[in-house]
Formats: C-alpha cells, sequence, structure tokens
C-alpha cells in the first residue's frame, strides 16, 4: 500500500477549515441577498440623490464582500470587490456631472455575474 | 479580560471570533457599531483587553472610535487593533493618528491575526504590570509622606545619623554634664540657608531626605571632633564639641558644601536644590553656669538669625561662616 504523501492538517488547521467552510456556507447565503440588492440598485445608479444614494450602497456591499471574499475562497471576487470599493470611494468624490454611469453600471453588472457564479459553486 | 471586536459585517464579526477562539482567546465580545462599543465601554462591566475596530462603519467610523477610547483614561494604552480592507495609505496613517497600536488587512487571514493578537496581549500584560508597578510606588509615596508630615518648625529626630541625638536628649545631657565639664565645652550652630523656601518647594520626605543629608555633611565637618549633634527645627543644627578642640569654621563650612555638592541634594521629582549651610563661630560653655541648655538655644539661635539676615540667591564663599 503506497504511502500517504499529503501533508497533514493539525487539529486546529482542521478546526480553522471547518469554521472558513461553515463561514463560507452563511457567505453564499449573504451574497445572494446582495446580487438582489445590486440588481435592484443597478438601473437607479446615477447622479441625482437616489442614483447617489444607489452608488454608495453598492460601495458598501463591495466593501463587505472585499473583506470576506478571499478567506472563504473566492479570490477573484474578493479581487474584483476590493477594486469596485476603491473606485466607488473615488467616484463619489467626484462632481456630479463627472461621475461615469454608465462605466460604473457595466463594472457592477459583471461583478453580479460573477457574484452569482459564486453563489452556484 | 476580554476581546471587544466591532464590525457592521456580522459574518466577519462570527468569523474574527471563532478564529480567535481556535487561538485560544475564548472571551471575546462582539459590537455591530461604534456606538455598541461606547455603550459597553460606559457600563464598565467588562475588562478589555484589546481592541479590534472595523475602520469603515455606518454612523461614527472607526478611526473616530479609536480616538474617542483614546480619550478615556482607562483605555489611554490598551491595544487597538484596526480591521481594515482599506489600502490606502492614508486610512493607515489615520488610524495610527488616532491612537491605534496595529492593524490587520482584510481577509482576514487567521495567521496574521494570531500574531498581530500576541502582539497586543504581549503589550496589555506589559502595560497591566507596569499599572499595578505605578499604583504600588503611588501607594508607597502616599505612606512615606503621610510618615513625613511636618512643619518647619518641628525638630524631628534624623534617624541613622553617626553622633546625632534629639533635642531633648541634648539637653539632658547637658544637664547631666555637671559645670566643671559644661565649661569643657562650646556649642556651634549650623543654619540652612533660604530654610522656608526650601521647605516650601519639597515634600515633607523630600525635606526629611534633605535635613538627613545636611546632618551628615554636618558630621563630615566635624569629623575630627568629638561631636554630639541635634537638629534643632527650622533647618537649624547644633552640635556640642569639646572646648579644647579647635575648629576652623572656614574649613567646617567648606567640608560641609563640599559634601553637599557631592551628594546633589533633589526632590523624588529630580529637582536639583540649592543647599548652602551657614556655620557659627562656637560659644564657650562656661558662660551658662546655671542653664546649661542655654549655650545649645544661643548657637541655635545666632544661626538663625544670621540665616534670616541672609541675601536671597547663592551666598559667597565668606558669608557661609558667621559668628
Amino acid at each position: 500500500m503506497p504511502a500517504d504523501l499529503s501533508p497533514q492538517r493539525t487539529a486546529a488547521e482542521e478546526a480553522m477549515a471547518r469554521v472558513i467552510a461553515e463561514t463560507r456556507h452563511k457567505f453564499i447565503d449573504r451574497l445572494i441577498v446582495f446580487g438582489m440588492e445590486l440588481e435592484r440598485d443597478l438601473p437607479v445608479i446615477g447622479t441625482d440623490a437616489a442614483g447617489l444614494a444607489a452608488i454608495e450602497r453598492a460601495g458598501r456591499t463591495a466593501h463587505t464582500i472585499a473583506g470576506l471574499a478571499k478567506t472563504v475562497g473566492f479570490d477573484e471576487l474578493g479581487q474584483m470587490a476590493r477594486v469596485l470599493d476603491t473606485e466607488i470611494a473615488h467616484i463619489l468624490l467626484l462632481p456630479p456631472d463627472r461621475i461615469p454611469v454608465a462605466a460604473l453600471q457595466d463594472a457592477l453588472d459583471t461583478f453580479i455575474e460573477l457574484l452569482v457564479d459564486c453563489t452556484e459553486s | 479580560m476580554t476581546i471587544l471586536a466591532v464590525d457592521d459585517e456580522p459574518l466577519v464579526l462570527e468569523l474574527v471570533k471563532s478564529t480567535l477562539k481556535l487561538m485560544g482567546h475564548a472571551d471575546v465580545t462582539l459590537a455591530g457599531s461604534a456606538t455598541e462599543v461606547l455603550d459597553i465601554v460606559a457600563q464598565g462591566k467588562l475588562e478589555i483587553s484589546t481592541f479590534l475596530l472595523d475602520i469603515k462603519m455606518p454612523g461614527m467610523d472607526g478611526i473616530e472610535l479609536c480616538r474617542a477610547l483614546r480619550q478615556m483614561p482607562a483605555h489611554r494604552n490598551t491595544p487597538i487593533i484596526m480591521l481594515t480592507a482599506m489600502t490606502e495609505k492614508h486610512f493607515v496613517d489615520d488610524s495610527f493618528l488616532a491612537g491605534a497600536t496595529d492593524y490587520v488587512n482584510k481577509p482576514i487571514e487567521a495567521t496574521e491575526l494570531g500574531a498581530r493578537m500576541r502582539v497586543a496581549q504581549m503589550i496589555y500584560n506589559e502595560q497591566r504590570r507596569l499599572n499595578e508597578a505605578s499604583q504600588v510606588a503611588r501607594e508607597l509615596k502616599v505612606q512615606v509622606e503621610a510618615r513625613f508630615q511636618f512643619d518647619l518648625e518641628d525638630a524631628v529626630t534624623l534617624e541613622d545619623l553617626p553622633r546625632f541625638i534629639g533635642v531633648q536628649a541634648m539637653e539632658n545631657y547637658l544637664y547631666r554634664l555637671g559645670r566643671l565639664r559644661q565649661s569643657q565645652i562650646s556649642a556651634v550652630g549650623f543654619q540652612i540657608a533660604h530654610v522656608a523656601r526650601l521647605y516650601g518647594n519639597c515634600s515633607g520626605a523630600d525635606f526629611h531626605f534633605l535635613l538627613t543629608d545636611v546632618g551628615e555633611a554636618i558630621f563630615e565637618g566635624l569629623r575630627t571632633t568629638e561631636s554630639i549633634i541635634s537638629y534643632f527645627g527650622t533647618g537649624t543644627f547644633v552640635a556640642i564639641i569639646p572646648r579644647a578642640a579647635t575648629i576652623d569654621t572656614d574649613e567646617v563650612s567648606a567640608r560641609i558644601a563640599q559634601v553637599i555638592d557631592e551628594f546633589g541634594i533633589a526632590t523624588s521629582d529630580e529637582v536639583p536644590l540649592d543647599v548652602q549651610v551657614v556655620v557659627t563661630e562656637p560659644i564657650n560653655g562656661s558662660i551658662f553656669a546655671t542653664d546649661p541648655k542655654a549655650v545649645a538655644n544661643l548657637a541655635a539661635l545666632r544661626a538663625r538669625e544670621i540665616g534670616l539676615k541672609l541675601p536671597q540667591g547663592r551666598l559667597p564663599a565668606d558669608m557661609a561662616r558667621a559668628g
């Protein structure tokens, strides 16, 4: 019988892996809610008060996802969330007439697609 | 001792709690907002060993919260670790400027969080040890001060000084000398210059230590004679010496000044004290046949009179000796 050459995990590592797996399940549930909220806000995004509030909400969602996605194994989603978080923070500092609404909607659309992929993983 | 973690995202809190628990930190308190943290702290029921603060939170953010905590005396030194998904430098800079001890990047990595927490706990333990030590020091200081509460005029007993006795003991000594031997002694007075000002600038303990140092300096100044010395209060010392002993008050005065310089007398707060002592010429004991203690009292009186007439500031060398 060939020797088992796979690296042995310590009890602490096993426990940590269980915590992460559990968090990952809960995170996926949250992603579904986040995806629905983003989809609802997508057409509202604009330069009026409601549009700016929608951008702010999207930024908060991206920030939350950026803080957790990589930890629970969604590296690509985490990376994109981080970029969006940073970009939206900059966008919110611009005068309303200079906000790239269409580009932001495109980016969020791609983000939602990736988010949905993650929930189906 | 609890670790207080705040984040507006419940999943992050859950992850932090589980991760810390796995690392042996069983006592973790969670809060969903800065306001909640401030409420918990205000209640004062928990002994918080470390704060973990998310930076970006609705309402008061983590940086403002950090600043608010640092303004509380109880948490001036409690480790504060910022949790941040922010990569921009100014968030990190602002955190440290607000008083943060460290920061952990999100997404959270168990090993990184563990390492930061270990450092934070070490800081906390060290801080606690120092606080306890300074508390003990404060209590000791109070005890010492209480022990050394006395008025400037009090003729306190200076212990552990060679050839020193109390005022009452000196009176008894003079009475017991007998008329013949009384005529064979002289009394020399010593006065600390500007003593009231020194007394006013010192704590009771500091002034007591000053008197002890001056007493030792006087003993050193008279080392070659068989003296008996006593402290009469108000910065006045009197030494009884054999009449036959010829003392050069200039030399005695210079030796006292030298010893005081070597001591470098200062307060417990390291504030140097300018201590100078004037010396009277010896007074012959035989002139007070009916009142043996009068010779000592006259020496004290003369020393005090000289002390009162002294100008402000450092004394010229020739004024340290006065007849």
